[in-house]
């Protein structure tokens, strides 16, 4: 291969730089506005740091509104989505790891199916996965709505819960697909020899082989699962069942908008996937690339 | 140890079928090799033994009970796969002792019969490892460690050796022969290398098209092939066969191959005049200056330095002698050539059939 000029390489790190700059600089703004209050914010909008700091935005969010410090001492009202932020982002938690479990063994069940099992209409029930896909999800939420009533599972974490496993789970089928296809088929039947039923040798040899692909498709339905706002904000209406953007768009409204609150939650709000997605980082890589090239 | 028996065995994949009522009995501490070339079925039929296809008709017995319907896990049976399939999340250790983990075999027992296994193997120091870490001939042993430490009633091969390189190949070829002396285990194994077969089993089973063209010992395959099929696949060089015609002179058999040349032949049961094949291994060629040798044109001369090779012409048709003496000849010298007494075979040149 021919070796890069300093030239190219400079201009190919500034592209680099910017791709980064244009992913990162939006957190900017969010990270200094959730360090200060809402008056010195408005005071100067195009001021690049702020005058003075403070950690009040996250006591307040943190305590549920009883800590409201200096800064929110002599409000005289707090939305009800700050009350109800510390048992949301349990629910948010408890949301995003039940979904992220559930498509992951559903989705693995349903790859190993259509890659190991050769039934005939497993092809069929790719070609229905792909094409629901196509379907935007406003257009399911009535229908949904309907169901979930009947089911008795509206105002439920459980409502939500299915309600997303299902959204999600063609995704997590595409990404694992082709990753189950690719392992030798001989490792199963090695097993099957060695005394494993089919399932057996599923879960002890072909399950621990996609650990790479198990995380990448694993981070990617936490992150959606946590980002999700439609669901939940159409299946639940009380606030002891709310997920962390449900409280966020409700910190907005007609009245009142609570910026440097908002910015303190998002940046919360950001710390679950973030320590996933370092936790699990040397197989995201792995998971994402996988097949690329003959290994 | 086990034995196997196989009888009217069919494989069909929906309206193709690829195997047809086989019939092979394999003996207690025998080593069977399936050859054949690519798609005539060996690998199938391995599989069937091993319970990965399903049956369609006959059946397969291991010590006179039918195993068609028994799952792999519970024929106690174990395979070497040509990709080797080890776990690549697994040790070497882990590897070898994961289908006496299975069986709930205690953890002690384990450790010591891998133990004696990697010994066997020469595979102590590498326990540790996983396969990745591993060179082509550590993952195959490592491969068939796996196999020996469950001690199974059978061992299936399937192209092992495919994978390593020639001179490996050679050397492994040697260890599992030599494995299978010690062990006395029985052994079904599958080559498209009619070399390795040929060195290693006590029987082979010579397929062709999911049939089997004939079973016989490797020197019976070799000395008397039931057709031409089989007699071109055993043997390198192979065999020459020479389009002709059979005549009788003198009260004795002949072919006549044009050109003036007439052969000496044995006597079979052929009509004077029959079109035939004759027959005769590169080194069953001698160099004689007698009556009934023919003109044998030189064109390619090959030495592989403990033989060599000479490709010429006889009667116009292509023709291969191999010669263990070091040689001067030149292309375009000629050399009177006969078949040594008694190693022509003679064969019907429409059905392919031994004219015997």
């Amino acid at each position: 291969m021919r070796k890069m000029t300093l030239r190219t390489r400079i201009l190919m790190n500034l592209a680099n730089l910017a791709c980064i700059a244009f992913l990162i600089l939006p957190l900017v703004p969010v990270i200094l506005g959730a360090f200060q209050s809402e008056r010195g914010l408005q005071a100067d909008v195009h001021a690049l740091l702020p005058v003075e700091y403070t950690l009040d935005n996250f006591r307040l969010i943190l305590s549920g509104g009883s800590d409201k410090g200096t800064l929110f001492q002599d409000i005289s009202y707090l939305p009800n989505s700050v009350t109800w932020f510390p048992n949301a982002f349990l629910n948010s938690v408890i949301v995003g790891a039940l979904v992220t479990v559930g498509v992951l063994v559903l989705a693995s069940l349903t790859a190993f199916t259509v890659t190991r099992l050769n039934v005939r209409w497993t092809g069929w029930l790719m070609q229905i996965n792909m094409i629901s896909r196509m379907v935007p999800l406003i257009v399911l939420m009535v229908p949904l709505f309907v169901v979930l009533r009947g089911f008795g599972l509206l105002n439920s974490l459980s409502g939500v819960i299915i309600t997303e496993i299902g959204l999600l789970l063609p995704y997590a089928i595409i990404i694992l697909v082709p990753y189950f296809q690719q392992l030798p088929k001989e490792l199963e039947e090695s097993a099957r020899l060695d005394g494993c039923t089919r399932f057996t040798a599923f879960i002890r040899i072909l399950l621990p082989l996609c650990k790479p692909a198990l995380a990448a498709s694993g981070v990617i339905m936490f992150i959606i699962s946590w980002h999700e706002l439609l669901i939940p904000l159409i299946i639940v209406s009380k606030p002891e069942v709310m997920t962390v953007p449900v409280v966020l768009a409700g910190l907005v409204s007609d009245h009142f908008v609570f910026f440097t609150v908002m910015m303190a939650i998002c940046l919360v709000g950001l710390l679950p996937t973030l320590l996933l997605v370092l936790l699990l980082q040397k197989y995201l890589v792995k998971g994402l690339t996988a097949g690329a090239v003959k290994g | 140890m086990a034995h196997v028996q196989i009888q009217n065995l069919k494989k069909s994949y929906g309206a193709v079928q690829v195997i047809h009522d086989i019939d092979v009995g394999i003996d207690e501490g025998e080593f069977v090799a399936l050859v054949g070339p690519s798609g005539c079925g060996k690998s199938t039929l391995l599989r069937m033994i091993a319970g990965l296809e399903d049956v369609t008709g006959g059946t397969i017995r291991l010590n006179d009970r039918v195993i068609n319907d028994v799952a792999p896990k519970d024929r106690d049976i174990a395979m070497v796969f040509q990709s080797y399939a080890l776990y690549p999340h697994m040790t070497v250790e882990e590897n070898m002792g994961f289908a006496l983990k299975l069986a709930r075999v205690p953890q002690a027992e384990i450790k010591a019969r891998v133990a004696e296994a990697a010994a066997t193997l020469n595979l102590t120091e590498y326990l540790d490892r996983h396969p990745r870490q591993l060179s082509g001939g550590q993952r195959q042993r490592v491969a068939m460690g796996r196999s020996i430490v469950r001690s199974p009633s059978v061992f299936l091969f399937d192209e092992p050796l495919s994978n390593l390189d020639a001179k490996l190949r050679v050397r492994m070829r040697t260890e599992i022969k030599a494995l299978h002396q010690r062990l006395g285990a029985t052994s079904v194994y599958v080559t498209h290398d009619q070399i390795e077969a040929m060195t290693m089993a006590d029987k082979i089973v010579v397929m062709r098209a999911g049939r089997i063209e004939q079973v016989g010992a490797p020197l019976e395959l070799y000395d008397d092939p039931a057709n031409v099929f089989v007699a071109t696949f055993i043997g390198s060089p192979a065999i020459n066969l020479l389009s002709g015609r059979y005549v009788e002179r003198d009260g004795a058999g002949a072919v006549d191959l044009g050109h003036g040349v007439v052969m000496e032949a044995p006597q079979v049961g052929a009509e004077p005049g029959q079109p035939c094949l004759f027959g005769i291994r590169p080194e069953h060629l001698e160099i004689a200056e007698s009556a009934d040798a023919a003109d044998f044109t030189v064109e390619v001369i090959e030495p592989t330095g403990s033989e060599t090779i000479i490709t010429g012409r006889i009667a116009g048709q292509e023709v291969q002698m191999s010669q263990r003496e070091r040689t001067d000849l030149k292309p375009g010298d000629v050399l009177r050539l006969r078949p040594a007494p008694g190693q022509v075979r003679l064969f019907d040149a429409e059905t392919e059939a031994r004219l015997k």
